[in-house]
Order: C-alpha cells, then structure tokens, then sequence
C-alpha cells in the first residue's frame, strides 16, 4: 500500500512539474544530436552513417509519417462503426466484470 | 530426470491433477509443475537425441541442441510467470488447456523429425482454442472458431507438406530444408500462417483479445513463437522472409494505431515484432539467427508483462477500451510502472531486454549491407515506441481521466507482472547471459556510445513528433477491417448462397422423390382397385413372363 502510494505521489509530482519534464526532454534531444555531431561515426556502410542528427530526423520525420498513414488508412478505408460486424464484434465490456480468467 | 522424461510429457501428465484439484491445493500444484519442468529442462544436456522406431519410420522425439534449447527455458521460465499470473483464475479447463498448448510447443521445439513436430503442431491448435473458448461469450466463441479453422487449413498444409517431403527425400528427419519444390513451399506456408504473416495473419489480432486474460498471456507466448523456431530450424537464408518479415514490422505498427481495443493494439504489435524475428530468419547469418533466437526470449517475456498489464486493466476495470479509460494511474500505479518497464523493453530502450536483442537483427542486416531494410525495420521501431509505449499508456494510465478508480490488480498478477518485469532489466544490463544460450557464438555489443546515441535520438525525436499530435492520436470508437474481412463478410455470404443453393437442390430432389413415389403410390392403388392384377392371363403371357424372369436369373447369375 505505501509502495502504491509512493509511486503515485511520484507521478503525479512529475504530471505538475510537467514544463520541468518538457525542458528536460529537449535538453536531451538537444545533448544527444550534440554528443552525434562531436562523436564520430562508427560505421561507414550507409551513406548516412556520417550525418550528425540523421537517426533525430529520420525518427520525426517517420513519426509524422507514420501517423500520416494510420489517419489515411483508417479514414479512407478501414474503419468501420464498432458493430460492423453485428454479434461478432459486440461490446467489449460485457461479462467482463465477471470474467474468470 | 531429463534424459527419460521428456518436458512435454511431463507437462502434459502433470497438467492432469488440475482439472481436479480446487483451491489451494490447485495453487501449489500450478506453482510446482512448471517449476518441475524448469529444472527437466535446464538438465537436457545440448547433444541429447532420443530416438524410436514406430511402424517402420524413424522419430526423433527429444533433440537437443543450442537453438532448441534457448527456445525450451523462455518456454519454460513463461510456464511460470503464467501461471503465477493465473493462480486466482478458478478454471481447471483453462488450467488444463494452458498446460497442454505450452507441453506441445515444448514438444514442438524439442521434435527431430517432421512427424514428432506434426503431432505437437495440431495439439498446441486444439489446446490453444480452449483458452479463448472458455471466455464464455459468443465473440469469443466465434473468434475461436475463425482461428481454428485458419490452424486447420495451416495443419493440412503441413501434413500434405510433409507426405510431399518424405515422398521425395524418404526422409523425415527435421533440418534445414532445401528451396524449391512443393513441399518446401507447403511446409513454409503452414509455418508462416501460424508466425502471424500477411495474408494469412489476421486469426491473431482477432483471437487473442478475445481470448481470458490469462489465456491471451499464454497465447503471446508459444504460437509464433514455435514458429519462429521452426522457420530458424527450417528455412534460414530464404530471402522471401527478409522482406516478408520487414513487411510485418510495419503491418502491424500501423494497425496498432488504428484499433481501439488494448489487447488488440498489443496483439498487432506481436506481429511486428514476430516480423523482425522472420526477417532475421531470412537474412540468415549467424547474427541474425542468434538475434532471432535473443528477440523471441525476450519478446516472449516483455510481451506476456505488456498483455498481463492490459490483462489487469480488462480485469480490474471490465474495459479494454481506449477510448473508455484514462487516468488509471492513481489507483493502479504499480500496474502502469510495470507496464511501461515492458514498453520500454519492446521499444529497445537501453537498460531493457529489447535493446540487446532486436538491435541484433538490425545489425545484421546493417552488416550484410541491407540499408533499405535496415532503415525501415528502425521506422518500425519507431512505430512500435509511439503506440505501445506512449499512445497506450498516456490514453489509459494517464491523460483524461475516465474516472474509474478500480482497485489494484491481485498480489498474484503483481507478482507475475514483477518477475518478467525483473527479468526484461537483468537481461538488458546483464545481456552476457542471454547471449551465451544463443545459437551461435555472438560477437556483438549492444552497450556503444553510438548506439546509445542513435538509439536515444530515435526515442526521444519519435516522443517529440507523438506529444506534437497526441491531441489526435486517441482510440475511436470504430473497429479497422483487416483481411479477414474477407472470410467474415464476402466469404460468408458466398457460404450462405452456396448453403441456400444446397439446400434448394436437396429440397427439389426431395420433393420430385416424393412426387414420382406418390404417383406410383396413386397408380398402385388405382391398380388394385380396378382389380387388373387379379385378372386372368393367358397361358403364353405367362410362360412369356415366367421365362423373362428366368433369363434374368441367368443373367445376373442369382443361381451362383
């Protein structure tokens, strides 16, 4: 119980110094295409082996496009209202209270 | 005690006793058998063959060797933590079922020959169905069935397969097959429909959430991962797994994002992280396959901690809904810290066991040159991050608060939940360990200054693009149509016509029998009223006729 306590305490001491924890994300963004740029490159194999930053913007950008493409998919193809199929896909919440396993 | 008792067998008879025992004493018992498995299988020495004759064909039921070994302990150890996890659950059929799907990917694991692997095949299908039957309810019914039916079809192909293999080689044994010809192509077909790969995929996403909480932990666990083994042990170097397991990586990302239901979101990240592990079967080098080997054992484990942590909530709150929860954090933070631990792990963030195994597999193919697979296997992975590890949990843990305030999970889903937890951050700071059980000698160093660079880059820049959008990244309420669609709408209307015409040909035949039978009925009687037969004959009609039916006799030999 007081372990449940504490932790809960703990988030909800990060969720209110939220700006502390934004500012300390970018910090680290910041430090780790630093730390890329001063290091360098281990490897050779890829033409982008030496590009400070690549793997930072690649991550984004492959975010933004990922996320791109889900809306697309769902919206212009598969989404479906939740009882498309009737008395298959029925609601998820019945019975579950009661669910032995 | 290993070398004359075989770990399936040993599962299977002891799963027995729990169909019977109640309570406490079922308790201890589902705590000491997986444990007397543990020890038999730690005490198989690799090299270990046990061979028999049966009806003329040589089995190999027992082999042990390092790939099989590797496979056989995260089998064993997740026998365990399940069990742990199901302890409350008062259910000797799943007890039962859960014990018999996980001795038949023992067997499966440890088979030598084709036939062995068959039998153990087809039982871990019959005994997996039980753990999403005994849901009780209708959904979940119907989803078993879809996924029987598809295991069906996977286990036909398989035996047709093997005939076709032993036909042409007039061997059975289990080794690496060579390509080309039918049976290549029928066993491969059968090991990629249970592996989860499009298009036949789509029995996972749709079974396993409707499976019981403890059963979908199983369910993670032994299927794909039986098949990941046999594609190692089978088809290493077949180049249409490197881009079919690079497919799934990211098939299954993007229909993470599009469903609503945790443990479906889950479910469709097994494929994708199954997809590295064929992927990496495909590439085929020593690292590959050792990295293969180290993904499955800790997806294995990180995956059972995600699905007993999306268990619990299901448990706890009766949804499983994204768009349904929130803010569960102040009531279930222990539940959330162990969550996110396997999050963090199925992301490969350093410290944690994906780390030190999927960046295996994407060295390798960064190794063997392959740059495109290398860039989209780590797109891959920042899929993965962004909806296991952020979009679940901030739409479920945090964010809006639903205001349900449900209690904890049970002790024994904590305690569960602690060991794989435990075990997803020894092996991602001690890696040594899981890497001296791998296949292959492994020469690699996850723990560099530029992988962790690149590694956190890749993290903290997919966090920043996820929270730029997080305002419309929640769940909807709608439900995203994969390719079964196909078998559960066109398929089952071609069904019902072809069921209606059927029927409508049996009726008309039916109905002309019955006709036809009537009219003969009405002229029968219509003879014997008109008193026709009892007329009299003339003599020659009846030697005429009496000599008819004799010749007929002769005919047809009635006299012999």
């Amino acid at each position: 119980m007081k372990m449940t306590t504490a932790i809960t305490a703990l988030i909800d001491a990060l969720v209110r110094r939220g700006r502390w924890v934004r500012a300390t994300m970018i910090g680290l963004m910041g430090l780790s295409v630093l730390l890329d740029a001063l290091k360098p490159s281990h490897y050779s194999r890829f033409p982008w082996d030496g590009i400070p930053g690549f793997t930072a913007v690649f991550a984004l950008v492959g975010a933004l496009l990922l996320i791109g493409v889900y809306k697309a998919i769902g919206y212009g193809l598969v989404y479906r209202r939740a009882d498309y199929y009737a008395g298959d896909d029925e609601s998820a919440r019945d019975d579950e209270a009661s669910d032995h396993g | 005690m290993g070398e004359w008792l075989h770990p399936a067998l040993l599962l299977m008879l002891g799963a027995l006793p729990l169909a019977v025992l109640q309570g406490r004493s079922r308790q201890i018992w589902q705590l000491v058998l997986p444990l007397l498995v543990l020890i038999s299988v730690a005490a198989l020495p690799a090299g270990l063959t046990l061979r028999l004759e049966l009806a003329g064909l040589e089995l190999v039921p027992l082999r042990v060797d390092k790939l099989s070994l590797a496979f056989a302990y995260v089998f064993a150890l997740i026998i365990f933590i399940g069990n742990v996890f199901a302890l409350q659950v008062d259910d000797g059929a799943q007890h039962v079922a859960a014990a018999f799907y996980a001795a038949s990917g023992l067997g499966a694991v440890f088979a030598g020959d084709l036939i062995t692997l068959y039998v153990f095949w087809e039982i871990m299908m019959i005994a997996s169905v039980w753990l999403i039957w005994r849901r009780r309810r209708q959904a979940a019914y119907e989803a078993g069935f879809r996924y029987l039916i598809i295991h069906a079809l996977g286990g036909m192909l398989l035996l047709a397969g093997i005939i076709a293999y032993w036909l042409n080689t007039g061997s059975l044994a289990f080794e690496a097959l060579n390509g080309g010809g039918p049976a290549f192509y029928l066993i491969l077909a059968a090991f990629l429909i249970n592996a989860a790969a499009p298009p036949l995929h789509a029995w996972l996403p749709d079974a396993y959430p409707e499976a019981t909480v403890t059963g979908t932990v199983f369910l993670s666990a032994f299927t794909t991962k039986t098949a990941v083994y046999v594609l190692a042990r089978g088809f290493p170097g077949t180049e249409l797994l490197v881009w079919l397991g690079v497919f799934m990586t990211l098939y299954g990302v993007i229909y993470a994002f599009l469903v609503n239901d945790i443990r479906r979101l889950l479910s469709y990240h097994i494929i994708s992280q199954v997809g590295y592990m064929v992927a990496g079967v495909g590439l085929g080098s020593a690292l590959a396959i050792s990295g293969t080997t180290a993904h499955a054992f800790t997806h294995i484990l990180y995956k059972a901690l995600l699905l007993m942590g999306a268990g619990a909530v299901l448990q706890m709150t009766g949804r499983s809904r994204l768009t349904e929860l929130g803010g569960l954090y102040r009531t279930m933070p222990v539940t959330f810290v162990l969550y996110m631990i396997g999050g963090l792990s199925i992301s490969a963030f350093p410290l944690f066991s994906g780390f030190v195994s999927k960046t295996m597999i994407i060295e390798a193919a960064a190794v063997q040159g392959r740059g495109a697979i290398f860039l989209l296997m780590t797109l891959a992975g920042v899929g993965t991050f962004m909806s296991t590890t952020l979009k679940l949990p901030w739409y479920t843990f945090m964010g809006r608060d639903s205001g349900l305030r449900p209690p904890e999970a049970p002790l024994n889903m904590r305690v569960a939940m602690s060991i794989a937890a435990l075990l997803c951050f020894v092996i991602g700071i001690v890696p040594e360990w899981l890497y001296s059980i791998l296949p292959h000698p492994v020469d690699y160093q996850a723990y560099t200054a530029g992988h962790l660079i690149k590694e956190m880059q890749l993290l903290l820049f997919t966090g920043l693009g996820f929270f730029l959008l997080v305002g419309v990244l929640g769940g909807k309420d709608k439900i995203s149509l994969d390719l079964d669609w196909f078998y559960r709408v066109p398929g089952r209307h071609a069904l019902e016509r072809l069921s209606a015409v059927i029927r409508g040909l049996d009726s008309g035949a039916r109905q002309a029998f019955m006709a036809r039978f009537q009219a003969l009925e009405r002229r029968a009687t219509h003879l014997r009223l008109s008193g026709w037969p009892l007329k009299s004959w003339p003599t020659g009609s009846m030697a005429l006729w009496t000599a008819v039916v004799l010749a007929l006799l002769l005919v047809f030999g009635l006299g012999r």
